[in-house]
């Protein structure tokens, strides 16, 4: 059960860290914050199996309990971060490109990029 | 002819200027990791539009990133305004909790199961007089406990009302000042950053307190709504706010003396009350307005503490005016003497309207022990057929756990029923709680979305747009998976639930 605690309170740490990094997003800091959910994933997933069927540990429930929390926290950060940018980028669009037929924000042009260095 | 090469013109100039914008920014965007590339912005604002006086209006070349500033700005003031509601919520909740103690060791819990007791002593000995004093005592106990919740929430409803009242003078107060600061930059310190930034540090006070959007006006002045549907500041004229306690008229109130509802009004009159749903003043509107009346009734509802009170004190008295105090003595085989059975009396009162009925949101607060009552009056006879000596006084003690709807409110027990009111206080309490932990967070986020973007160009943000998306993506899935990894283990260590 210790060794269950163990990698229980690691998935938690790691969520903990995806819920830090998602205060700054970036598309670097989403990177690192993917990969943190994915260790948290892992953890949990480990940790369960070495739960037994009957566990007399209240504290374990508890640890999930606060994973699953801060994964919620996660999602909340995640959702609001994700809404930001994209109305910012359709406001953008739609200042810089102006408007398609059916009323949608036009897109901007993004040709691929040469660059000569020496 | 005029008018159709004004709006030649003006399409003409509109076209110009996106033109030239979509000139500078794909430059940009193919330069943007082009080693000491200067970044060029094209900016946009629309021309003044009055036809009598010659303005055609259209769009010429402004300032994009002034519209990102301003968007930013919103993202913080929406998320400082959930945190306002939940803060509220917390302040407000926590005080309504204490009315309710679900442990059973004080207040109307400890009351009821103590009567019981008494009741379940009388039952063994329903001739004793201290049993029966005790029950009246205990009754008394019961009473004055419904009083004391009645009465406490009373005073927590009063201070929500004075909170709304100092809220809406908060939210006057604040637009007063960016009243203030339109005057002064309408009087030519349109470029007075100190000035900017106390307007922007005014427009975040007030986004706590309620919904609020925001521009900013060629001529410098700051436009000002609440809800996105009542103006509170245009130029330098404000539009207040009002607070009043209204008692709703149509349909007819059915209990008269029912709690009035708080209403918010805008400087015309109009009632704008279901627009103000989150903020601090949201919270309150929906504390006063919702979340109180379910204990303590309005114009059309009872509330749940009134409820209990009235059905409790029904419950009793039924069970002991249909018992008997003694029974019926047979006369003499002369046809003299003897006398019929003498019912019992009401154990509990509760104020009644000038016509009779009952004063149905008062009932709590009015809830006593018949002033009239001896421990002798207490019924303890059930007549039957078959007559049962202790048998109203055991169908009292049963109360405790009613085998039949008729000692029962609403399917459950009285000491459940108000374990039901207290617990979901106390879950109200914690999903507020939890609201505001994560609307801290995402307060937090806002902020420093706002702060990442001064020195950003907003051609990197084009570029990168495809590169958060796929991020949000990947982002996102793993948390679903992560939650409903989380649901089957809590599942799985509780199973009965």
């Amino acid at each position: 059960m210790a060794e269950a605690l163990e990698r229980l309170a690691l998935a938690r740490s790691a969520v903990e860290q995806s819920c830090h990094l998602l205060l700054t997003p970036s598309p670097e800091i989403l990177d690192r914050s993917a990969a943190a959910l994915s260790r948290a994933i892992e953890e949990l997933a480990a940790g369960r199996a070495l739960i037994p069927p009957f566990p007399s540990d209240s504290g374990v429930l508890a640890e999930v309990r606060e994973i699953q929390a801060k994964a919620h926290l996660a999602g909340r950060l995640l959702e609001n971060a994700a809404t930001y940018h994209s109305r910012w980028n359709r406001i953008l669009r739609s200042m810089v490109a102006g408007y398609t037929a059916d009323g949608a924000a036009a897109s901007i042009a993004a040709p691929g990029r040469l660059r000569v260095e020496g | 002819m005029a008018s159709i090469l004004s709006a030649l013109h003006v399409a003409a100039g509109s076209l110009d200027a996106l033109n030239q914008a979509l000139v500078v920014t794909q430059n940009n965007v193919s330069n943007a990791s082009t080693p000491g590339y200067a970044a060029q912005t094209q900016t946009f604002y629309a021309m003044p539009f009055d036809i009598p006086e010659g303005f055609v209006g259209g769009t010429r070349a402004g300032e994009v990133v002034s519209a990102r500033n301003q968007y930013a700005e919103q993202a913080v003031w929406q998320q400082n305004t959930l945190l306002g509601q939940s803060t509220q919520d917390v302040n407000t909740l926590t005080s309504l909790q204490t009315n309710f103690d679900i442990s059973g060791n004080t207040g109307i819990p400890l009351a009821l199961n103590n009567l019981f007791q008494g009741f379940s002593a009388w039952a063994q000995t329903p001739t004793d007089t201290n049993a029966r004093q005790t029950v009246i005592n205990q009754a008394q106990t019961v009473a004055s406990s419904f009083q004391q919740t009645a009465t406490s929430l009373a005073t927590l409803t009063q201070n929500t009302e004075q909170q709304l009242q100092q809220t809406v003078t908060q939210v006057n107060q604040l637009v007063g000042q960016l009243q203030g600061y339109n005057a002064q930059v309408l009087n030519g310190d349109h470029n007075d950053a100190g000035l900017d930034a106390d307007v922007y540090s005014t427009l975040e006070q007030l986004s706590q307190y309620v919904p609020i959007s925001a521009t900013k006006q060629t001529d410098g002045a700051v436009t000002v709504m609440a809800a996105g549907q009542t103006m509170l500041l245009q130029g330098d004229t404000q539009y207040q706010l009002g607070f009043q306690m209204q008692q709703p008229t149509n349909p007819p109130p059915t209990n008269t003396d029912g709690p009035p509802t708080a209403h918010i009004l805008s400087s015309s009159g109009s009632d704008i009350t279901s627009t103000i749903t989150s903020g601090q003043l949201g919270s309150l509107l929906n504390l006063r307005n919702n979340v109180l009346p379910t204990y303590i009734g309005t114009a059309y509802n009872q509330g749940e503490l009134n409820t209990m009170a009235q059905q409790f004190a029904d419950t009793v008295n039924g069970l002991l005016t249909s018992g008997n105090i003694s029974d019926a003595v047979p006369p003499a085989s002369d046809g003299t003497g003897g006398s019929p059975a003498v019912p019992g009396v009401p154990l509990f009162t509760y104020a009644t309207n000038a016509d009779g009925t009952v004063n149905a949101t008062n009932v709590a607060q009015s809830l006593a022990v018949n002033p009239d009552i001896t421990a002798g009056q207490l019924a303890a006879i059930d007549p039957g057929p078959p007559e049962v000596s202790n048998g109203t006084a055991l169908a009292l003690a049963n109360l405790a756990t009613p085998t039949n709807a008729a000692g029962e409110i609403n399917g459950a027990s009285f000491t459940q029923y108000y374990g039901n009111m207290a617990s979901q206080v106390g879950s109200d309490l914690s999903t507020a709680t939890n609201n505001q932990q994560v609307d801290q967070s995402a307060l937090a986020q806002a902020q420093n979305l706002r702060q990442q973007q001064t020195g950003v160009s907003l051609d990197d943000e084009a570029v990168s747009v495809i590169e958060f998306q796929r991020s949000y993506e990947a982002n996102s899935h793993l948390v679903s998976v992560l939650d409903q990894l989380t649901l089957d283990t809590i599942n799985m260590l509780t199973p009965s639930t």
